[in-house]
């Protein structure tokens, strides 16, 4: 089944949050890029039901998903941005509170609970409380509520913020290793976030789905767009104010620039090969400056 | 739907501050038990010396079957001439208990009568029956202490209920409610189940231990007294006949009416206002309130559907019963918590449900 999004569109006041966004979705996951303020959550929340779209339609199936209700929440599994919980309770119990909501019944309940904190990697602790748990530990306790139900769609709002690297790559692995048979939507600002286990990246800007494709594929719209040059580190200072820098590098008394432009900014410039950042600085560069 | 009932119960009771509140209410309890249980009760023997507790109790009983009955000018003279302590104050001392009932409408200062028949010491009594003297002390002791112990219970009730849904809101848990299977319908509903539940138990429980402790000191007797008798001077304008039993059923049933009340609002303000803290401070405005209503010129009879003067049973009894003399006021109240039970699971869940919509 797919989860098909036909010109969905949420406005507050006079500003558009999702213009018009168009998009089929199938098995796999995908990863939602966009600076923040671009529109990501907004579309997510429309996507959990949570938020009513000012107009266009989600469907599953064919049907729209505010007809389904009960029967389209029993297929998602959804982990908010910062998402809430309760510090008093314990790993296991928040577990099985939730489990309870998404309608899964008492020895199932407590199976499953056993099974995706061993997942994620929280056994030793789920008779903590939480508000004894580090941020990545809460994360990963965020993912086991989200899979409790084996949902069709997971989606997954920023999972990764705050998380330091080590558990970033732990985290991706962990979605990785629970994408199969599903629908995988990760929004994210983090472009290495999604660059490994996406399948397909989507790019949002200003409401609007701007771009689209896998992350090999994606990248080539920026071909002769990355220049590498090696510059004094005075001239890289003047260099950085004036264009979209994407990475900067001191080797020995020269310093090593990542140019994102259009046309080749200096005589000693080298076309270099394009990745999943330099394509995100090309579209956020008036974000990042 | 009983097991997600039984988290949303878990969540009420497990906040430190409901327990402190219940424990402030139960320190209260003692204090006014103390203060009119049948330990405090102390009656004067013809000698001029006083006993006190069981013994008092015992004593004012046997002083109350012997004029049990209808009350009338006969009776009154008699008390009032057997007892009277014979002091130029002795209008303000404590005798016993009916003597005291009977001195407060119908003696001087002196202690002597003050002339009044029946008729015009009741003005506003309407009743078909006859007024009848018994002993009401029990009856009345714990009428009153109800009032004090229900109106701190709506305390405890909105300090323990305002967060059921606008917690979830404050902590960010609501989008993870929300898109669970249950989360838009039967959470919700397991919420105010929870919080009826909750507030019905308190109520029902708080209610219980009154009555088992007056009725261990005092017993059942005098049940069938006219309640408007009384040395609390309490209920006397209280216009039909009502038995002390008939008193203590209204105020319980004004009681839990007046919980089912507060619950109702507490919990439809709970779901509007996005945290705890403005729910409380709305929960508690609106619930204190109606105490100054009287002074702005609202009507008694919709003052008297408010959760607080629910709990102040005293005042809405001596309403007129209403549909000529056939619908006692009480029923009014429950009738509206009746209404408004339905409402709220409609209205809670739904606004629950939706409050991220927009």
């Amino acid at each position: 089944m797919e989860l098909c999004i036909d010109r969905l569109t949420k406005q507050y006041g006079h500003k558009l949050a999702v213009d018009r966004v168009d998009l089929e979705l199938h098995r796999g996951v995908y990863g939602l890029l966009g600076a923040n303020g671009a529109g990501k959550t907004t579309l997510m929340r429309m996507l959990c039901g949570i938020l009513t779209p000012t107009s266009g339609e989600i469907r599953w199936g064919g049907r729209e998903i505010g007809s389904l209700g009960e029967e389209y929440r029993s297929l998602l599994g959804y982990l908010p941005q910062d998402f809430g919980y309760y510090p008093e309770f314990t790993a296991e119990k928040f577990l099985l509170y939730l489990a309870a909501l998404k309608g899964l019944g008492k020895v199932q309940a407590g199976q499953k609970m056993l099974e995706l904190l061993d997942l994620v990697g929280l056994s030793e602790e789920r008779k903590h409380k939480i508000r004894t748990f580090s941020g990545g530990m809460k994360q990963r306790l965020g993912i086991a509520q989200a899979l409790l139900n084996d949902p069709e769609i997971l989606i997954l709002d920023e999972p990764t913020a705050g998380l330091d690297p080590k558990e970033r790559v732990r985290f991706r692995n962990l979605i990785s290793a629970c994408a199969r048979d599903r629908i995988v939507l990760l929004s994210t600002h983090i472009v290495s976030d999604v660059e490994y286990i996406a399948g397909e990246i989507l790019i949002m800007k200003e409401g609007r789905l701007i771009h689209r494709g896998a992350p090999d594929a994606i990248t080539h719209e920026i071909d002769g767009k990355v220049w590498e040059c090696r510059v004094d580190p005075a001239r890289a200072e003047e260099l950085c104010s004036q264009y979209n820098v994407g990475n900067l590098k001191n080797v020995g008394n020269k310093t090593i620039l990542r140019i994102i432009k259009d046309e080749k900014p200096m005589e000693e410039a080298v076309p270099a090969e394009a990745s999943l950042e330099d394509l995100y600085l090309y579209y956020f560069q008036e974000e990042g400056r | 739907m009983l097991r997600l009932t039984g988290y949303e119960l878990g969540k009420i009771l497990k906040r430190k501050i409901v327990f402190a509140a219940f424990a402030l209410l139960a320190v209260l309890g003692g204090m006014l038990y103390l203060g009119d249980g049948p330990q405090s009760v102390i009656s004067r023997l013809p000698d001029g010396t006083y006993i006190g507790g069981a013994e008092a109790i015992a004593y004012d009983k046997g002083i109350a079957e012997k004029y049990e009955g209808v009350l009338t000018e006969e009776k009154v003279q008699d008390i009032l001439k057997t007892y009277a302590p014979g002091a130029p104050d002795g209008g303000f001392w404590t005798i016993n208990s009916i003597y005291n009932a009977i001195q407060d409408s119908f003696g001087n200062i002196d202690g002597s009568y003050n002339g009044l028949t029946v008729e015009e010491a009741f003005p506003d009594y309407r009743g078909e029956e006859p007024l009848r003297l018994g002993y009401t002390d029990g009856y009345a002791g714990f009428i009153m202490m109800g009032c004090y112990m229900m109106m701190t219970l709506g305390f405890v009730l909105i300090i323990a209920l305002s967060p059921v849904f606008s917690d979830e809101y404050a902590k960010r848990t609501d989008a993870l409610i929300l898109t669970a299977r249950y989360g838009k319908n039967r959470c919700g509903w397991a919420k105010i189940l929870a919080a009826f539940l909750f507030a019905l138990l308190a109520a029902a429980a708080c209610v219980l231990v009154m009555l088992l402790l007056f009725l261990e000191g005092f017993g059942f007797t005098g049940g069938e007294s006219s309640i408007q008798i009384n040395h609390w001077d309490l209920l006397k304008g209280v216009p039909y006949f009502m038995s002390c039993l008939e008193a203590a059923g209204s105020c319980i049933l004004l009681w839990l009416a007046g919980t089912l009340l507060l619950t109702a609002g507490t919990l439809i303000l709970s779901a509007l206002l996005r945290t705890p803290f403005l729910t409380l401070t709305a929960a508690l405005v609106l619930y204190v309130l109606p105490a100054l209503g009287s002074l702005v010129h609202i009507p008694r009879e919709v003052l008297a559907l408010t959760p607080f003067w629910c709990f102040l049973s005293e005042w809405t009894l001596t309403f007129p019963k209403l549909l000529d003399g056939k619908l006692s006021y009480i029923w009014l109240p429950a009738l509206l918590a009746a209404v408004l039970i339905p409402f709220v699971f409609w209205a809670g869940q739904r606004i629950f449900a939706r409050h991220q919509a927009f």
